[in-house]
């Protein structure tokens, strides 16, 4: 009896199962049939709606899919477009490569720079752009000749669309320095503009406040922010990029006498406690948790206006007097304060867009994103549809925000995903647009990042489009030195700063600089100088 | 038996050493309990440990109104339930034949089949097959390709290897075929071995998500596991990064904040909760069934 049950039970489940199964399988063949039809109407006229496929190659930001937030409703519904994501699922990079490999790539692709643009661009699979430009004016218009020659490749041509390319004479960022405004009212608001302020100021909160961390810095990278306090017209992107420009030449940073000074100070403030312990460990969270609690002085990140954001309301909820504020950089003594730059900005675009030869209709493809580009789909895909969070235009044609958008809950209005399918963006003009409708409101209700980048971040960043796409071929000879010149200066960096006395932070210095001549750096630096000139050109208008 | 000072001090350390185990193993998943209880914000400030500090059921609300979310857990159980099924019902009758004296060619199967163990084609050519057997994009990416287990198989040859040679005798005697004989006698006295098997297949199948993350791009196909790792991922780009325009990367970090860790845990205890509740119920056939197949007689 018992052996029986157990055999019925197995039949009826595969039986179940089958007929479930039977449903996803029929599902498939439709979804299928409809994509056939959408291919054949495409091709047939212009009147049918566009159909395309996009990879975002981005593990850490999926867009909600389109159709479902009202900006991409109001886009099928009078654009008469369809983007059909394809989700990383969490694995990017496996997931282009086996899709490249099997000759199916999406129609569009939004990537950064690497070795997968390299690749697209070199092997010919992408769509080359030049032809559509004078056709469709707005990318031309909005982003600028400059910003377009530097991303063209070596052959001349343009393959992409920048995305979130800053023109004009606008500069981003979101980092720099703050201070608890609480414990610094407590110290009696000393002066800090110069490293001897900072100095003693963080010497003095350690011996008063034996909880608080003196200097707090996020990661590995905020330590190389004090760099830009050494020297004018230097930013840590320098240091990132282990060079630093001497007259018309790239010398490796090694070689720096403020890198020097830099990295001796730094050293000096982690040996004393002074900054965090844990930097090289530490995730976000902890950084947040810190402020969030109240227990940072002074804070020196990249990402700062938006990590301090949430900690600063909570503290201010409950004591007006307390939060965070921005400071103007700090600066080594007798250098000009208005030279120095913990920000800086690449004006080409950190983001590019291709469109690849699978794809159907390439040109109607362009013409989508160069209204999305447009000043007219900045405002749509970052403010949503017209007359639905703004019904009119200011003079600058940024959206005046109406009623509804004034009295809608902060929660409900992030839970619409207005701005999440935002492509081809325009840096500079999304900036503008967001401090124009801060400027709508009374000073106490305007956002603390808006607020902060304005007032500093902004004022503070140095532009280095000088040095876009200057990186060589990662496959390439001087790529693979290059590579090993990063995981070399990487390890001796964190040395550098965990070194026990001045001496050893020397020597570890010297060696590094040594093993940079070893490795072949200054072969990497000739290609990047060459490079660089060429963009000084073309930004020269040469 | 009069337990002497010495057993009763062995058990003390036994006990406590296992105890202390028990809670380094069960504090993470306690922890990740609490702060799914607790509210987002609150959570931000951290330190968050044995009892949320601010309890709300709005983290559950949110990943229960999520209909993605949803949809997802449908097709992991969906998964879990035909892939183990189906998987253990191929896997054994693979290994009753490969258990049978009269096959052909046994070795040079066993050969072949060994080999894959140790060795597999790799992504992309995995990937190619998978897309011209047309099976990208559809539901049985997720069950077909892995409905054969060789280790499974092992272990069940060597149990049906020891089960009596008179049983199947006596089949044969009464007229019954291999058919028969695998579905009426052979299968119903396997019951601790499928119990066992069948956990660890639909364990494995409840938490795999690479399968899909590669084959799947229809959203409404993808099991669990592959959301929550998004999920997950969005909060760790949170760290990232000095290369993109700092424009994006505000935009990115406000979509983002929408996203608590609160809400993480949340999904993470939807997506583990079920699959563990699994266990109590095939307990009694684990114990007998960890054994079964280890040794031949």
């Amino acid at each position: 009896m018992n052996k029986k049950k157990w055999l019925t039970c197995l039949l009826v489940t595969v039986l179940s199962v089958s007929t479930l199964l039977s449903g996803c399988g029929s599902d498939k063949d439709e979804s299928k049939a409809a994509t056939e039809n959408g291919k054949a109407g495409e091709a047939a006229s212009q009147d049918q709606p566009l159909e395309f496929t996009m990879y975002n190659f981005d593990d850490g930001w999926q867009p909600s899919p389109w159709g479902e937030t009202v900006t991409t409703k109001w886009i099928q519904e009078n654009k008469k477009v369809n983007v059909t994501y394809l989700p990383t699922n969490g694995n990017a990079k496996q997931r282009f490569n086996a899709m490249y490999a099997s000759g199916e790539l999406p129609d569009v692709i939004a990537l950064g720079p690497g070795p997968e643009l390299d690749r697209l661009i070199s092997e010919g699979q992408v769509v080359e752009l030049d032809p559509y430009l004078d056709k469709y004016p707005n990318l031309k218009k909005s982003a600028g000749d400059m910003i377009l020659d530097i991303n063209r490749s070596d052959d001349g041509k343009l393959y992409l669309v920048p995305d979130w390319y800053v023109g004009g004479d606008h500069l981003n960022g979101n980092g720099g320095w703050a201070v608890n405004r609480k414990i610094y009212k407590d110290m009696g608001s000393p002066k800090l503009e110069t490293l001897t302020d900072l100095e003693s100021y963080l010497r003095a909160i350690k011996d008063k406040y034996p909880n608080v961390i003196p200097l707090e810095v996020g990661g590995p990278y905020d330590i190389k922010m004090l760099y830009s306090a050494f020297k004018e017209n230097t930013t840590p992107y320098f240091v990132s990029r282990m060079f630093y420009p001497d007259g018309n030449k790239l010398k490796p940073i090694t070689e720096d006498p403020a890198f020097k000074e830099f990295i001796l100070f730094a050293n000096r403030l982690y040996r004393d406690k002074l900054m965090t312990q844990d930097v090289f460990t530490q995730k976000a969270d902890q950084m947040i948790e810190k402020l969030s609690q109240g227990r940072v002085a002074v804070s020196l990140n990249v990402n700062l206006s938006g990590r301090a954001r949430v900690p600063n309301s909570t503290l201010r909820a409950q004591d007006p007097e307390a939060g965070y504020e921005f400071i103007w950089p700090i600066h080594k003594e007798g250098l000009d304060k208005n030279k120095i730059y913990p920000n800086y900005t690449g004006r080409e675009a950190g983001g590019k867009i291709v469109i690849t030869k699978n794809a159907k209709d390439p040109e109607r493809i362009f013409a989508f994103l160069d209204w999305a580009t447009s000043d007219e789909g900045q405002a749509v895909l970052f403010f949503g549809p017209p007359g639905f969070l703004w019904d009119t235009k200011d003079e600058n044609g940024f959206p005046i925000p109406n009623e509804k958008y004034k009295s809608m809950d902060k929660a409900e209005l992030d839970k619409l995903h207005i701005a999440d399918n935002i492509m081809a963006g325009n840096a500079t003009w999304v900036d503008n647009a967001k401090v124009a409708r801060e400027n709508l409101l009374p000073e106490e209700q305007r956002d603390f990042q808006t607020t902060q980048q304005v007032n500093v971040a902004w004022k503070t960043s140095m532009d280095i489009t000088a040095f876009a796409n200057t990186d060589p071929q990662g496959d390439s000879e001087e790529g693979i030195i290059l590579q090993s010149v990063k995981d070399m200066f990487d390890q001796a960096f964190s040395g550098m700063i965990y070194a026990k006395s001045d001496a050893e932070v020397e020597s570890i210095l010297k060696k590094a600089n040594e093993e940079m001549q070893k490795l072949g750096f200054p072969k990497v630096l000739g290609v990047l100088e060459k490079k660089w000139q060429q963009n000084m050109n073309i930004i020269n208008g040469k | 038996m009069k337990r002497s000072l010495e057993d009763h001090l062995i058990d003390i350390v036994v006990y406590t050493f296992l105890f202390l185990l028990a809670i380094v193993t069960l504090y993470p998943f306690w922890n990740s309990l609490v702060i799914s209880f607790n509210a987002g914000n609150d959570t931000a400030a951290g330190g968050v440990t044995i009892w949320p500090r601010e309890f709300t059921l709005e983290n559950y609300k949110y990943v229960f109104k999520d209909a993605r979310l949803i949809n997802a857990f449908w097709i992991t159980v969906t998964r879990t339930v035909a892939g183990t099924v189906l998987s253990i019902l191929f896997t054994s009758m693979f290994a009753y034949a490969m258990s049978r004296r009269g096959l052909i060619g046994k070795k040079f199967y066993m050969i072949l089949c060994v080999i894959t163990m140790y060795f597999s084609g790799g992504l992309i050519p995995s990937y190619l097959l998978i897309k011209d057997l047309h099976l990208m994009n559809t539901f049985w990416v997720l069950i077909i390709p892995g409905i054969i287990s060789v280790w499974n198989m092992i272990i069940f040859r060597t149990f049906f290897l020891g089960l009596p040679d008179g049983l199947e005798e006596s089949a044969r005697i009464d007229g019954c075929n291999h058919i028969n004989t695998f579905f009426r006698i052979v299968l119903p006295v396997s019951g601790p071995v499928i119990a066992t098997l069948s956990l660890f297949t639909a364990v494995g199948h409840w938490n795999s998500w690479f399968d899909a993350s590669i084959y799947i791009s229809n959203p409404k196909l993808l099991p669990l596991q592959v959301i929550l790792n998004q999920t997950i991922q969005s909060i760790l780009s949170f760290e990232a990064s000095t290369t993109i325009s700092a424009t994006k990367q505000e935009f990115l970090q406000n979509a983002q904040s929408v996203t608590h860790k609160s809400i993480v845990m949340a999904t993470t205890m939807v997506a583990t909760i079920p699959i563990v509740m699994v266990y109590p119920f095939v307990q009694k056939y684990f114990v007998k069934g960890v054994l079964v197949g280890s040794l031949k007689e």
